[in-house]
C-alpha cells in the first residue's frame, strides 16, 4: 500500500513539473518564433532592387557611427565602389574599375527610385542631396539595364531620403565648421548646415530637407600641362532642397541643387579656366501614382529633370560655357501575381531628352559667341520590359529582358537571369546574368568647337555591358558577409580618344573625339563583412580587379618637353586591388548620462599606372569621436589623419599631367545635430 | 487544449473544404507555424468570422480570387503577397509590413493600447508614478513614444529609451534601480527569452521591484502580473477588422483589441513586493496561486 501511494505520489510530482516545464516552453516558444521571424524580415534587402541582385545597403546608423560627410564619402565603403575624380570634376562614383569621364554617365543616380541625370551629357549626380537628408543608400552593382534603362551601365546608386517612424515626426537640425591644414595653408569654413523635417502617419507623408555643404582643400602647389605650378584652391560647396509629399496613392519628389566646385581647366592649365567656378544647376519633378485594380498593381510616373551647367574656359574667366538640357519620362509598370508563386513585372518607358544648347559665351556681356553644334539636338528612347518571378523556397527565379529603341540608333535587346538558392535562414546562393546598353548622349555625338577640346563622333556606337556573377550571403549571430565573383564583357565603350578624326569632311589631326573602345574584359573578387553589435561595429570591403587590356591603344607622344608616348586601357589605370575598413565604438559617458562614440575609416589602393609611369600605393584613413546624449550628438572628426597627398591616374586627357589629387591635407571638422 | 477549441479547427476544416468546392475565396489565412499561440488566436478569428477560411500553407501562392490575407506570427506577415491583396496580421509583436507590403495593411496590435495600459498597471499598484519599459525592436519605437506621452497626462513618469543590445540588459536594470516603480515588459520577441525573462525576475525579487508581462504565460512563469491581450481576443479583433475590409471600408493600419486580460501571480507579487489591493484582486482575470 505504502509502495503504492509512493508511486502515485512520484507519478503526480513528475506529471507536475512536466507541465510546468510545458508551459515555459510554451511561454518562451512564441517569443522565440517570432524573434526567428526578424531576423528573416532583417535579412531581407528592403531595396528597390529585386533581392536577386547585388546589392549593399548604407543605412542611417552606418552613416552617422562612421561620420560620413557626403554620399560620396559613403559610396567609398562599399567593395568594387571607387569615388574618383578627373581633371574636371571631383566625385565621380565608379564601379567594378570601369571608368567614367567627367561626365559620368556610366552609373545610373536614383533618388528616391526616380532616375536623375543630365539630358545633354547624360551624368548623374550622387551630391544632389545632402547626407543629413539620406536615410539610406542602395548600391546595385553590375548591369541593371533590364530593371532601370539606360545609364545602369555599371551599377546603381539610389539616395533615399529619410523618413520618420510612422506617426512620431522626425525634425533634425545639424551644423558644422571645420578647418583644412595642408602643405601650403590652413582654412576655416562652415562645413555644413542642414534641416530636416518630416512626418508621416497611415496616408500621408510629408518629408522636406535643406542642406548646404562646402569642403575646401587646403591650397597645394600643382604643376599644370603647361609645366606651370600654381597655387590651386579645390573646392566643392552644394545645396539642395528636397521635399517628397505622398497621399494616399499619389506622392511628388522635388529636388533642388546647386554646385559649385573649380574646374580643372579644359587643358589643364591656367589657361583654360583652371580654378575657376564650374556652377551645375538642376532641378526634378516627379510625380506618381499607384493604382490598383483586383487584377495587378499598376504604377505610372512621370518625371521632369532639367540641369544646366556652366564651366569656364579662359584664365579671366570671360569665356564661359552654358549647358541646358531637359529629360521628360513617362513610365508604367504593372505586376501580376500568377499561379504557382510566379509573378510577373511588365512595363514601358518614353525618355525625351533635349539637349537645349552647350554655347559659348561672354561672361560680362551674354554675348554667345558660339553654339558648338548643339542647339535643340533631340533625342527619344522607348522601352518596354518584362520580367518573371517565381518566389518559392528555396529558390527564387527572375528572368527578364528589355526592349529598347533608341530614335538615334535604333534597336537594343538587354537580358537577365537570376537565381537565388536560399540554403537555410542565415545562408544563399545567387547566381546572376545581366546585360546593359547606353546610347551616346547629344553631347556624345554632336559637340564640335573651336578651338577644339573634344569632338562629339556621330558615328560612335552605343556601348554595352554583360556580366555573369555568383555571390555567397551569410549572416550568423550580429556578423554579416557577402563574397561576389565576377566576369564583365565591355563592348564599344564610349571613352575619349586622340588622334586624327574626320567630321562633316573636316579632318581634325591628334585631336580628341568621342569613340567606341576595342571590347575588353575583366574578372574579380568582391568581399563584404560587416559586424554589428550595440559596443562595437566593424566592416570590411575588399576588391580585387584582374582587368583585361583588349581596349589597350598607344598614346602619342603630347609633343611637349621631350615626353615621350604610352599606352593606354581602362585597367591600366585601376588599381588591382582596393581595401576599405572600418571599426567603431561606443561606451556609456564616465561624467553621467550619453554615450561617448568613436570610429575609425581606413582605405588603401594597390599602385596604379599611368600612361607613362607608376604611382605607389596610396593610403587615407579618417578617425571620429563623439558624444551623444537624448537628441544631441556632436562629432569631430579628422578627415586623411595622416594629412598626405592622395593621388589617382589623369586617365582622361593622358597628356602632360599624370595624376591629379583624390584627397589633399588634413581637415577637422566638427558637426552638432540635434534630433527633436 | 479543450474539447471546444477541437471542435473549431474541424469545424473550420469541413466548411473550408465545403467552400473551396463551392467556389473562389476572399480571405485566406496563414499560420506561421503549428505553435500553439498563432493556432488559438486562428481559431478564435476562425470562430468569430463566421465563413470557412482556408489555411495557405506558409510560402505557397495565394488564390486569385484572395482579396484579404489573414497572416498569424511574424513569418506569415513577411511572406510576399500580391499588392492587390490587404494583408491583416497578428501577434506579430516585433514586426510591421508597412514598407514591405505593396498593398493595404492592418496590423492587430499585440499589446494593449497605452491609455488602458497604464490604467490597468496603475490599479494593480495605486501607488506607480515611475515607470520603466523595457523594449529592443525598432519597430516599437512608436508604440514607446506613445506610452510616454500617456503617461505624462495621467502623471505616470514613463522611461522608454531604447535597449539596443539586449545582452545589455543587467547594466540597464542596475541603473533603473532607485530610480523606478516599476517595470513594463513590453512583448518584445528580441528582448524575450527565457535568460532575459530571469534575469528580470532576480532583479524584481531582489529589488522589490514588480514587473509586468505581456502575456498571461510570463505570469505564470514568475511575473509578478500581466497585463495583455489574449489570443483569443486577438483573433475576435482580426475577424472584425478583415471583415471591415470586405465591407470596402478601410480601418486604421493598427487595431487594439477593447478587452485586456489581467492576471496576477500571488507568489511572486508577493516577492516583488506589489500588493494589489483587495478589490483588484477580485476582478482580475486570473490569478497564479
Amino acid at each position: 500500500m505504502m509502495k503504492a501511494m509512493k508511486n502515485i505520489l512520484v507519478a503526480a510530482i513528475v506529471a507536475l513539473q512536466s507541465g510546468a516545464a510545458r508551459a515555459a516552453d510554451d511561454a518562451f516558444e512564441f517569443f522565440e518564433e517570432e524573434a526567428k521571424a526578424i531576423r528573416i524580415a532583417s535579412a531581407r534587402p528592403e531595396t528597390v532592387f529585386n533581392s536577386v541582385s547585388n546589392v549593399t545597403v548604407i543605412d542611417r546608423r552606418m552613416i552617422e557611427t562612421y561620420n560620413y560627410e557626403s554620399v560620396a564619402d559613403a559610396l567609398e565603403a562599399v567593395a568594387g565602389v571607387m569615388v574618383w575624380r578627373t581633371y574636371a570634376m571631383q566625385r565621380v562614383p565608379t564601379f567594378r574599375g570601369a571608368l567614367q569621364e567627367h561626365y559620368a554617365n556610366k552609373v545610373l543616380v536614383m533618388i528616391d527610385n526616380v532616375p536623375a541625370w543630365n539630358a545633354v551629357t547624360g551624368e548623374g549626380d550622387v551630391d544632389r542631396v545632402g547626407i543629413d537628408s539620406v536615410e539610406r543608400i542602395e548600391i546595385l552593382r553590375g548591369p541593371a539595364s533590364v530593371l532601370y534603362g539606360s545609364n545602369a551601365l555599371t551599377g546603381v546608386v539610389n539616395i533615399v531620403l529619410r523618413r520618420p517612424e510612422n506617426g512620431t515626426p522626425l525634425t533634425v537640425a545639424s551644423a558644422g565648421v571645420a578647418t583644412g591644414h595642408g602643405r601650403f595653408s590652413a582654412a576655416a569654413e562652415v562645413s555644413r548646415v542642414a534641416g530636416v523635417y518630416s512626418r508621416a502617419d497611415d496616408d500621408s507623408g510629408l518629408f522636406l530637407s535643406a542642406d548646404f555643404s562646402s569642403r575646401r582643400a587646403p591650397t597645394f602647389a600643382f604643376t599644370d600641362d603647361t609645366r606651370t605650378t600654381f597655387e590651386l584652391n579645390e573646392y566643392f560647396v552644394v545645396r539642395n532642397v528636397n521635399a517628397h509629399w505622398r497621399r494616399g496613392g499619389h506622392s511628388l519628389l522635388a529636388n533642388l541643387s546647386n554646385g559649385v566646385q573649380d574646374y580643372g581647366g579644359n587643358a589643364i592649365s591656367l589657361a583654360s579656366g583652371a580654378g575657376k567656378p564650374h556652377d551645375k544647376e538642376m532641378a526634378l519633378v516627379s510625380y506618381s501614382h499607384a493604382f490598383g485594380p483586383s487584377w495587378s498593381a499598376l504604377k505610372y510616373t512621370g518625371t521632369v529633370d532639367r540641369q544646366r551647367r556652366q564651366i569656364p574656359r579662359d584664365a579671366a574667366d570671360s569665356l564661359r560655357s552654358d549647358i541646358l538640357g531637359t529629360r521628360y519620362v513617362n513610365a508604367l509598370t504593372a505586376e501580376f501575381e500568377l499561379p504557382g508563386a510566379f509573378s510577373l513585372e511588365v512595363g514601358g518607358s518614353h525618355d525625351y531628352r533635349a539637349a537645349e544648347r552647350y554655347n559659348n559665351f561672354v561672361s560680362t556681356s551674354q554675348a554667345v559667341v558660339a553654339d558648338n553644334k548643339m542647339d535643340d539636338r533631340l533625342v527619344w528612347e522607348g522601352a518596354l520590359f518584362s520580367q518573371l518571378l517565381y518566389g518559392g523556397e528555396p529558390w527564387k527565379l527572375v528572368l527578364g529582358a528589355r526592349y529598347t529603341h533608341n530614335a538615334a540608333f535604333g534597336d537594343d535587346l538587354s537580358s537577365r537571369l537570376s537565381a537565388v538558392y536560399m540554403i537555410n535562414e542565415g545562408n544563399s546562393l545567387k547566381f546572376m546574368a545581366g546585360q546593359s546598353f547606353r546610347a551616346p548622349t547629344p553631347f556624345e555625338l554632336y559637340f564640335q568647337n573651336d578651338p577644339v577640346t573634344v569632338l562629339g563622333n556621330p558615328g560612335v556606337k552605343p556601348e554595352k555591358t554583360s556580366s555573369v556573377e555568383a555571390s555567397y550571403l551569410t549572416s550568423r549571430g550580429r556578423m554579416f558577409g557577402q563574397a561576389t565573383l565576377y566576369y564583365v564583357d565591355y563592348l564599344n565603350t564610349i571613352v575619349r580618344n586622340r588622334g586624327d578624326f574626320t567630321r562633316d569632311g573636316q579632318a581634325y589631326l591628334n585631336a580628341n573625339f568621342y569613340d567606341n573602345a576595342r571590347r575588353y574584359d575583366a574578372k574579380g573578387a568582391e568581399l563584404e563583412a560587416r559586424y554589428s553589435s550595440r559596443r562595437f561595429g566593424s566592416f570590411v570591403a575588399f576588391n580585387y580587379i584582374h582587368g583585361g587590356r583588349g581596349d589597350e591603344r598607344e598614346v602619342a607622344a603630347p609633343g611637349v618637353f621631350g615626353l615621350p608616348g604610352g599606352q593606354a586601357s581602362n585597367f591600366r589605370f585601376v588599381p588591382r586591388y582596393t581595401l576599405s575598413a572600418g571599426v567603431s565604438g561606443n561606451a556609456p559617458s564616465p561624467y553621467g548620462a550619453g554615450e561617448l562614440f568613436g570610429s575609425v575609416v581606413a582605405h588603401h589602393y594597390s599602385s596604379m599606372e599611368t600612361v607613362r609611369s607608376r604611382l605607389p600605393p596610396q593610403a587615407w584613413a579618417d578617425v571620429s569621436v563623439g558624444f551623444k546624449r537624448g537628441g544631441l550628438r556632436h562629432a569631430v572628426t579628422l578627415r586623411n589623419a595622416t594629412g598626405s597627398a592622395i593621388v589617382v591616374p589623369e586617365y582622361v586627357r593622358q597628356r602632360v599631367v599624370e595624376s591629379m589629387p583624390l584627397v589633399n591635407g588634413r581637415r577637422f571638422d566638427y558637426t552638432i545635430a540635434w534630433k527633436f | 487544449m479543450s474539447k471546444q477549441c477541437r471542435k473549431v479547427p474541424i469545424a473550420a476544416l469541413l466548411l473550408a473544404a465545403a467552400a473551396g468546392t463551392a467556389g473562389a475565396q476572399q480571405v485566406v489565412a496563414v499560420l506561421a507555424s503549428e505553435q500553439r499561440a498563432y493556432r488559438e488566436t486562428y481559431e478564435s478569428f476562425q470562430a468569430a468570422f463566421g465563413e470557412a477560411v482556408p489555411l495557405i500553407p506558409l510560402g505557397e501562392a495565394i488564390p486569385a480570387s484572395a482579396k484579404v490575407v489573414a497572416a498569424f506570427g511574424g513569418k506569415a506577415a513577411v511572406q510576399r503577397y500580391p499588392a492587390r491583396v490587404a494583408l491583416v496580421y497578428a501577434i506579430v509583436p516585433g514586426l510591421s509590413v508597412k514598407d514591405t507590403h505593396g498593398g493595404p495593411s492592418i496590423k492587430i496590435m499585440m499589446e494593449p493600447e497605452a491609455e488602458p495600459l497604464l490604467g490597468a498597471l496603475t490599479a494593480l499598484q495605486p501607488k506607480l508614478k515611475r515607470l520603466a519599459a523595457l523594449w529592443s525592436s525598432e519597430s516599437r519605437a512608436a508604440n514607446m513614444a506613445r506610452l510616454v506621452e500617456r503617461g505624462g497626462v495621467r502623471g505616470v513618469a514613463v522611461s522608454a529609451s531604447r535597449l539596443e543590445d539586449p545582452d545589455a540588459l543587467p547594466g540597464r536594470l542596475r541603473a533603473l534601480h532607485g530610480k523606478v516603480d516599476a517595470i513594463w515588459l513590453s512583448p518584445d520577441p528580441v528582448l524575450i527569452n527565457a535568460k532575459n525573462f530571469e534575469i528580470i525576475k532576480q532583479f524584481s525579487y531582489a529589488n522589490r521591484i514588480p514587473f509586468y508581462a505581456p502575456t498571461q504565460g510570463l505570469a505564470e512563469q514568475g511575473a509578478p502580473a500581466g497585463v495583455s491581450v489574449a489570443f483569443a481576443e486577438m483573433g475576435r479583433t482580426m475577424a472584425g477588422a478583415v471583415k471591415t475590409v470586405l465591407r470596402g471600408e478601410q480601418p486604421p493600419a493598427e487595431v487594439y483589441s477593447a478587452k485586456l486580460s489581467v492576471c496576477v501571480n500571488l507568489t511572486a507579487a508577493s516577492a516583488a513586493g506589489l500588493n494589489v489591493p483587495a478589490e483588484v484582486l477580485t476582478a482580475v482575470d486570473k490569478v497564479f496561486p
